[in-house]
């Protein structure tokens, strides 16, 4: 019996869906998504799914309304196509990543030297989500 | 007389110069093998011309004002590596007449057949540039002119498809007579002014056949778009005047002839929006003049978000179109006036060539579908009709004031070339 309601429970996490390129539609700017090295995910706290070409479309719809999530996700710049917990990335802002939507911003996981540009400046997701609210 | 001496000296002055410009010339049988070495020892402003055949040669720096010329488009081939085939970092420089291919792709880099790094005055043109990850790439450029280049990728992998025309920073370009297929975008531009683009074709393209971000004072004519994931999108930009296009069959869920996403003050005029899944979608469009234009056969013709206010839509054919307008607002801020809609069936009897009854171009099922999707199934069904009939006898949902006053009897004559 419990077996079932943890069961029942557990199906309640939605698990991440992977971005299809080409295909998917970015749920706040309705950009197709088509840069690999770019995208984000976000899981609604009923299990819906809404995807991303850029990790500043998720910062502007949570500055905008606030969406309820059990998960968030961005593609990482150095492994393309990768989605990872936005909690698990750095991200860096800086001309050398030419971000969809302009905020040169790019996630990374676990970074090497060679990933990024000199004197670069990690930043945390919600160092981020500060930066960009105060820049607009 | 005084005069006279200054003339001919001013015009010996330039005359000199083109004189003593030589022409080095690199081939097999020639004085140079490789193309950068004959680079090495032009003069500026001479001219390198590169004979026939296959040049298995990259990473060519161009860092003089020169001209070179393919002669029967010979062939540079990256073989797939991860490399660049020309760099240009001077301004006047000239390329044309080339194929190029197997540029490699490369996550990391943005690599492209032509890169430009800070140039003015240059121009790209009649070149071939085939199985490129981005085909001609521009930063810092002024005044360029990219004309008559054939940009055609066979990505299998879609995601790696680059762009075949980028654009980062640019001012005063003429892209012109391009034809663009296979890549990310046909044409993209981040930070261009002051730019013309015409007569385009840009078809079966990853993303969309044209795409602006941040630009702004910018003109697109007589280009064709058809079967990309969306014609054109134009977003975050200023003052972009869309006149005589085509943009067709660009069908899917997220699929638009056009998308207009936070823009203002533009014009969209004589343009012709046929069998694309929603022909215009605007969100965020303020202050834009939508007239003579066609639109038949399309999804949604126009699909205008509440967040739009001051756009004028004039003397457009709506033809056959499943539906004509369609808002996710009860409130309408924009102007509809002498549009011919097909679904209009009201009387004429004053003879004045506009209907007598005003025209509501958004149906009940339109907003219905517009919220839920899932809803399209009931299309054409008698209880939809029956919806439709009782919410025009107490219409409770529809925007009360998005009327057209005019509808034309007769559809404009427009078409069709």
């Amino acid at each position: 019996m419990i077996g079932i309601i943890v069961g029942l429970l557990a199906s309640c996490q939605t698990e991440p869906e992977p971005i299809a390129f080409g295909k998917d539609q970015c749920h706040y700017c309705k950009m197709s998504i088509a840069d690999p090295k770019f995208g984000a995910e976000l899981i609604t706290d009923k299990g819906r799914i809404y995807k991303y070409d850029a990790t500043e479309c998720v910062v502007n719809q949570l500055a905008e309304e606030s969406t309820r999530y059990q998960m968030l996700l961005a593609v990482a710049h150095n492994n393309p196509k990768q989605l990872y917990p936005m909690d698990s990335l750095v991200f860096v802002i800086s001309p050398e990543f030419r971000s969809p939507m302009g905020a040169n911003l790019a996630a990374f996981y676990r970074p090497t030297t060679q990933d990024l540009p000199s004197n670069t400046q990690l930043l945390s997701w919600n160092e981020v989500r500060l930066l960009l609210k105060n820049r607009k | 007389m005084r005069i006279c001496i200054v003339l001919i000296i001013m015009l010996s002055a330039w005359l000199i110069p083109s004189a003593n410009a030589r022409t080095l010339v690199v081939g097999i049988n020639e004085s140079f093998q490789i193309i950068q070495e004959a680079i090495r020892e032009a003069n500026l402003h001479d001219t390198v011309l590169v004979r026939p055949g296959l040049y298995a040669q990259h990473s060519i720096v161009i860092d003089k004002p020169l001209h070179l010329i393919g002669e029967g488009k010979p062939q540079l081939d990256a073989k797939h590596q991860a490399v660049e085939l020309f760099v240009v970092m001077a301004d006047s420089v000239v390329i044309e007449g080339f194929t190029l291919q197997n540029v490699g792709v490369s996550f990391l880099k943005e690599l492209a057949a032509i890169k430009v790094r800070q140039g003015h005055y240059g121009s790209i043109r009649n070149n071939e540039i085939i199985n490129c990850f981005f085909g001609v790439y521009l930063e810092y450029a002024t005044h360029y002119q990219v004309v008559n280049n054939y940009i055609v990728d066979q990505a299998d992998d879609e995601a790696s498809a680059g762009n075949a025309i980028h654009v980062w920073k640019g001012d005063y370009l003429e892209i012109t007579h391009n034809t663009l297929s296979g890549h990310r975008d046909g044409i993209y531009l981040e930070f261009v002014n002051n730019s013309q683009i015409h007569h385009n074709q840009s078809y079966r393209n990853l993303r969309y056949g044209l795409h602006f971000m941040f630009s702004n004072n910018d003109a697109y004519s007589a280009n064709e778009f058809r079967e990309n994931g969306a014609g054109v999108a134009v977003m975050f930009s200023r003052e972009i005047r869309m006149q005589h296009n085509h943009f067709s069959h660009n069908w899917g869920g997220a699929s638009y002839g056009l998308l207009l996403k936070e823009i203002s003050d533009g014009e969209i005029s004589g343009n012709y929006f046929v069998r694309n899944t929603i022909g215009i979608l605007a969100e965020g469009a303020n202050r834009i003049i939508i007239k003579k234009n066609q639109f038949s056969l399309n999804g949604t013709a126009l699909d205008m978000k509440g967040n739009s206010l001051d756009n004028e839509v004039l003397a457009n054919n709506f033809l056959a179109n499943t539906f004509e307008v369609v808002t996710n607002s009860q409130n309408n801020n924009n102007h509809y006036e002498r549009n011919y809609w097909s679904g209009y069936v009201g009387y004429d009897l004053n003879r004045d060539g506009s209907g007598d009854e005003p025209y509501r171009p958004v149906n009940l099922f339109a907003r219905i579908t517009d919220q839920i999707p899932a809803a399209t199934l009931m299309l054409h069904s008698f209880f939809v009709s029956l919806l439709e009939f009782s919410e025009r006898i107490f219409p409770t949902i529809i925007p009360a004031t998005l009327t057209d006053q005019y509808p034309q009897m007769q559809p404009y004559a427009y078409d069709q070339n």
